[in-house]
Formats: C-alpha cells, sequence, structure tokens
C-alpha cells in the first residue's frame, strides 16, 4: 500500500492530536525518509504557522522584557 | 516609486524578515541588545498566542521568555539554517505553551515528532509569504465549516488528542477524526492555491 493516505495526518501528526497508533504509523513511515511525506510534513508546517497566526497580537510589558534580559545576562 | 497598499504591507513582511534574521545574526554573536529587539519585534504575535492557549498572563510570559531563552542558546543553529526564524518561535511557543497546559490540566504530555523539526520548518520566502498574505488567510480559516473550526481550534490550541476532542464534544470518535481531516485538507488546498502552488481559484 503507498502512503498517499498519510497525507490527511501530517498536521494533527505534528500538533500531537493523532491516537498513538497513527502516530506511531506516520513516526515510522517519516523516519525511513520518504520524500513526499517529508515535503508534506514541511508544507504541514506552514498550516500549523497560518492557524496559529489567527490569534490577536498581546500588548507587552516592559518589565517582562527586562526580566528577560536579566536572564540572559546572568547565563552569559 | 509608489506602492499599492498590498505591495506596501509586502515590503513591510519583508523588512520585518530580513530584520529578525539580521537579529539573529545578531543573536548568534551574543548580543543581547538584539535579543531585545527580536522580542520587541515578534513578541506581541508570540504572546498573543501563548494567551490564547494559558488562561494567566504571568504564565504565558514566561513560556514566551523561555522561548527566547532557548533562542539565545540555539541562536548560531538557527542563524544558519534555511528555516524561518519567526516561524520557529511560532511553533515552539504554540508547543511550549500546550506542554505547560496539559501539564496545569493533568493530562499526559503529547507525542513528540520524530526528528529535528526545523529542517521541516517554512522558509524565509515561505513564511515572508504566509504573512504577506495574513488577511486572506485568515478569510480562508474563516471560510471552514464551523464543526471543523471548532475541532481544530480544540486541537491548536487546548492542546487535546483527537481522543480528547471527542469526549470534549461528546461525538463518536470516527466522526471527530473524519472533522479534523476534511478541516486539514480544506486548509491544505486553499493554502495551496492562495501561496500560488496549485491552481485552484478560491
Amino acid at each position: 500500500m503507498g502512503c498517499q493516505y498519510l497525507e490527511d495526518l501530517y498536521e494533527l501528526y505534528l500538533l500531537g492530536t493523532l491516537g498513538e497508533e497513527d502516530s506511531a504509523a506516520v513516526g515510522e513511515h517519516l523516519k525511513r525518509g520518504c520524500p513526499s511525506c517529508l515535503a508534506g510534513l514541511h508544507e504541514a508546517t506552514l498550516i500549523i504557522c497560518l492557524l496559529t497566526q489567527t490569534v490577536r497580537p498581546a500588548r507587552l510589558n516592559s518589565k517582562h522584557k527586562s526580566r528577560l534580559l536579566r536572564r540572559l545576562h546572568k547565563r552569559t | 516609486m509608489w506602492h499599492s497598499p498590498s505591495d506596501t504591507i509586502f515590503w513591510g513582511m519583508m523588512v520585518q524578515e530580513q530584520t529578525a534574521e539580521a537579529l539573529l545574526a545578531r543573536v548568534a554573536k551574543r548580543e543581547e541588545g538584539a535579543l531585545g529587539k527580536l522580542y520587541a519585534l515578534c513578541g506581541p504575535r508570540l504572546l498573543g498566542t501563548a494567551l490564547r492557549i494559558l488562561p494567566n498572563r504571568r504564565a504565558a510570559e514566561e513560556v514566551v521568555e523561555n522561548v527566547f531563552v532557548r533562542l539565545w542558546n540555539e541562536a548560531r543553529h538557527h542563524a544558519h539554517a534555511n528555516h524561518s526564524v519567526a516561524a520557529w518561535l511560532v511553533i515552539t511557543t504554540r508547543n511550549a505553551a500546550i506542554k505547560r497546559r496539559r501539564a496545569e490540566r493533568q493530562l499526559p504530555a503529547l507525542p513528540r515528532p520524530f526528528q529535528d523539526l526545523c529542517f521541516r520548518l517554512p522558509r524565509r520566502e515561505e513564511f515572508v509569504q504566509l504573512e504577506e498574505r495574513h488577511d486572506l488567510l485568515k478569510k480562508v480559516v474563516n471560510q471552514l465549516p464551523r464543526p471543523q473550526r471548532h475541532a481544530l481550534e480544540l486541537a491548536v490550541f487546548e492542546g487535546y488528542t483527537e481522543m480528547e476532542i471527542a469526549e470534549e464534544l461528546g461525538e463518536p470518535l470516527g466522526r471527530v477524526q473524519a472533522t479534523l481531516r476534511a478541516g486539514m485538507r480544506f486548509l491544505r488546498h486553499r493554502l495551496r492555491a492562495v501561496m500560488g502552488t496549485w491552481a485552484a481559484s478560491i
């Protein structure tokens, strides 16, 4: 059997939505390096970006930025 | 030279993506100020995403902060890769917020994909194209039939598995699986049309 039936699963695989059996089947197939499925996976990341980008941007808190930079400073 | 409004938006997006990449190159050289600027550039979208997933603002801010600390540590890798750093930020923020939300709900962690996803992330020019056509693509998402859209929202922003979505909606698993797959198929076809990789009309 070909792998065309996996075409509908890439996005759901990346999101972690699939059940264990389907997720394992997609993962195992991708490990074999199937070029068309890897291309499908690439397209799926675009769709996930698209869905995630539908949210409204939020106003940043300046204290939050300072906290982030302090954390970096401690690590450097 | 005059640009039409859509040209202006396009060039704005190009500048933003180029700015993000230029800042990333400086972050890779350990310039803290560059990370601060990258945070100011991409942070509002990322915080919006985290807030859509996590009800608590402090928790959402921590998620975004941790993603930027991770970027700081991995900047050299991203600077030499071909993928869009903005796309990496978007997907990493979503996944980190979902991980936290599921832990709060005492749900098991979701399985991780099989390999480093960076190799499969949108390339810089693709992400620019996605941003450039953001309004049109948003309309595409709004065109999804309501049940499909709702099921996809539960997957993307609640981080539910298909089994959990079925429980949440009180529907058979098979119907939920069919709904989710149909929704993704719809988006895939429309995305190809909008991105010009397929000759379908919207």
